[in-house]
């Protein structure tokens, strides 16, 4: 059923306003934000408007009274809201109106809410010149506003940029660590992380993903190395049949992707920890292997 | 370099309420970071920066610490001056280690159970049978760390004014209501909250004038007004005689 709006002003008619919102940055559509959206980085919305002819008599205000787009962008969960502002002109194309909503980046998190009214004085139709107009009246909204995810599901390896020279680390262009405690349950997400050196020419491709396959081969070779490095470490205290246990209870675990690497390199989970503790040269190797490192170039 | 605050599954932040219950029931006391460093099913699902260290934490515990022991007493009065106090040092904590990351609800369940356990079991502790209060541990709202961050975020000074009489019931309707995205209007509302005189009939003043407000958001864009016009109308919808909207 319908609901039936009651507004102490004359409203214009659901389709007197036609609203688009888009992305301006990141340069996406709407429903590609979560995906292309770095944390951090500020967002650009543009909301525009176009009045109907109809809306002036619908409202009963005078074409030469100044109406208003707002758009407004809210994030619940840092009880903040971000808003702007055009007056609606007239041109060729009729009524229209643009406005530029631009967000803090290092404000928002888990999702956004883009609303879009066109605001101006309503005219409440009382006799009483003092009750006639209602200032700031929301004559029209978005019948709903537009949610944006920010949260990228896809499941990515922790990655963080950051500058080598500044942190006291080797000049290469990357570097993969592993929290010193970590043992085999620990979840990968706080177990390791890959740091990309942002003083390194390559910093930008590997973080974008249009550096050369070889140099992903690299970085996930060094991944084989810590992390199957790391559980033959723990060998003594918990076994590889154990560790394979943990690995499929719980695939988010260290014992997990390790026993995933060994699968990867072709050997059982006790062979790929005895390589990293007594052949680390093999174990390098194999896994270059596996991931056809330096047969890029030749394909291509 | 901004730092990057781990996070806990629901699944694991109810065991690690479970495990602290059972630490309570024991006798123990709770300790931050009790095996001396991150806890090993935090997750970092934010790559931006460096992901935050024990030491760093460590800090954080103590300096709210330090200011949660100059609250002293117990009671509804003891509990406020927690609230407020605490939720003004996450915010200044926050200031410098990005709002975005206290802007997420999902951080403050390992911050609550891992990082500040005995500070919250401090706030809210167990019930007769030895209980802890889920929703003031787990993501959310009602979280003991979130709710004083957000109420001290969005009321700031106000919150720190020594006379100032409202409600933890009012305060909790300001905040929840969605009209704390519209800080300066938050404001105007704690002042009209403020001023309606106490008694028996305030309570029922500050529900009316915010179910007033919360209609006038729907028919007006109070941002869009002169700061003078925003407050004279919500001054109106706090003033029980007075049933006006529009203005002239």
């Amino acid at each position: 059923m319908a609901g039936v709006e009651t507004r102490p002003f004359r409203a214009p008619t659901r389709s007197a306003v036609e609203v688009e919102v888009e992305l301006v940055e990141p340069r996406v559509p709407i429903e590609a934000l979560s995906v292309a959206w770095e944390p951090g980085h500020r967002i650009v919305l543009r909301v525009r408007a176009q009045l109907s002819s109809e809306f002036w008599d619908q409202t009963d205000i005078p074409s030469d009274e100044e109406v208003h787009l707002v758009g407004i962008v809210t994030c619940l969960p840092a009880r903040t809201n971000w808003r702007s502002m055009a007056t609606f002109r007239e041109s060729a194309d009729g009524w229209t109106a643009e406005t530029l909503v631009e967000i803090d980046g290092n404000v928002v998190a888990v999702e956004i809410l883009a609303d879009g009214y066109v605001v101006g004085n309503g005219r409440t139709g009382s006799p009483d010149a003092a009750r006639s107009v209602h200032v700031g009246a929301k004559l029209w909204q978005l019948p709903q506003p537009i949610r944006l995810s920010l949260e990228d599901e896809r499941t990515a390896f922790p990655t963080t940029p950051i500058s080598f020279g500044e942190t006291g680390r080797r000049d290469v262009p990357w570097t993969v660590e592993i929290t010193p405690d970590a043992d085999p349950e620990w979840g990968i997400g706080s177990a390791i992380r890959l740091y990309i050196n942002t003083d390194s020419g390559l910093a930008s491709a590997i973080a974008e993903g249009t550096a050369a396959e070889d140099i992903f081969a690299l970085i996930q070779s060094d991944i084989h190395l810590v992390v199957l490095h790391r559980l033959a470490g723990w060998r003594d205290t918990v076994s590889p049949a154990r560790m394979e246990q943990i690995a499929d209870v719980d695939p988010g675990t260290l014992a997990a992707l390790g026993a995933s690497i060994a699968t990867g390199l072709g050997v059982p989970l006790g062979e790929a920890l005895r390589l990293a503790r007594e052949e680390p040269l093999e174990l390098a190797a194999r896994s270059r292997e596996s991931l056809v490192f330096g047969r890029y170039a030749e394909t291509s | 370099m901004s730092r990057v605050y781990p996070q806990l599954s629901k699944a694991d932040a109810l065991e690690e309420v479970a495990k602290l219950e059972r630490l309570l029931r024991a006798g123990g006391t709770p300790k931050p970071l009790p095996d001396g460093s991150l806890h090993p099913r935090g997750t970092f699902s934010d790559y931006s920066g460096v992901p935050v260290d024990p030491t760093h934490l460590r800090t954080l515990h103590r300096q709210l610490s330090d200011v949660v022991d100059r609250v002293g007493g117990q009671g509804r009065d003891a509990d406020r001056r927690f609230d407020v106090i605490v939720g003004g040092e996450l915010v200044r904590w926050f200031e410098q280690d990005g709002r975005r990351q206290a802007s997420n609800p999902e951080i403050w369940p390992y911050l609550t159970l891992v990082v500040l356990p005995d500070l919250a079991v401090r706030r809210f502790g167990t019930d007769k049978s030895g209980r802890l209060p889920r929703e003031r541990y787990l993501s959310g709202r009602r979280n003991i760390f979130f709710r004083a961050y957000l109420r001290s975020w969005i009321l700031g000074d106000l919150l720190e004014d020594p006379d100032l009489p409202l409600f933890e019931d009012d305060l909790v309707g300001l905040v929840d209501r969605n009209l704390s995205a519209d800080h300066r209007v938050a404001q105007f509302v704690a002042e009209q909250i403020r001023a309606v005189r106490a008694g028996e009939g305030r309570r029922a003043a500050v529900r009316e004038g915010l179910k007033g407000l919360q209609f006038e958001l729907r028919v007006t864009d109070l941002a869009s007004l002169e700061d003078s016009t925003a407050r004279e109308l919500v001054e109106k919808l706090f003033n029980v005689e007075s049933t006006s909207v529009g203005s002239g």
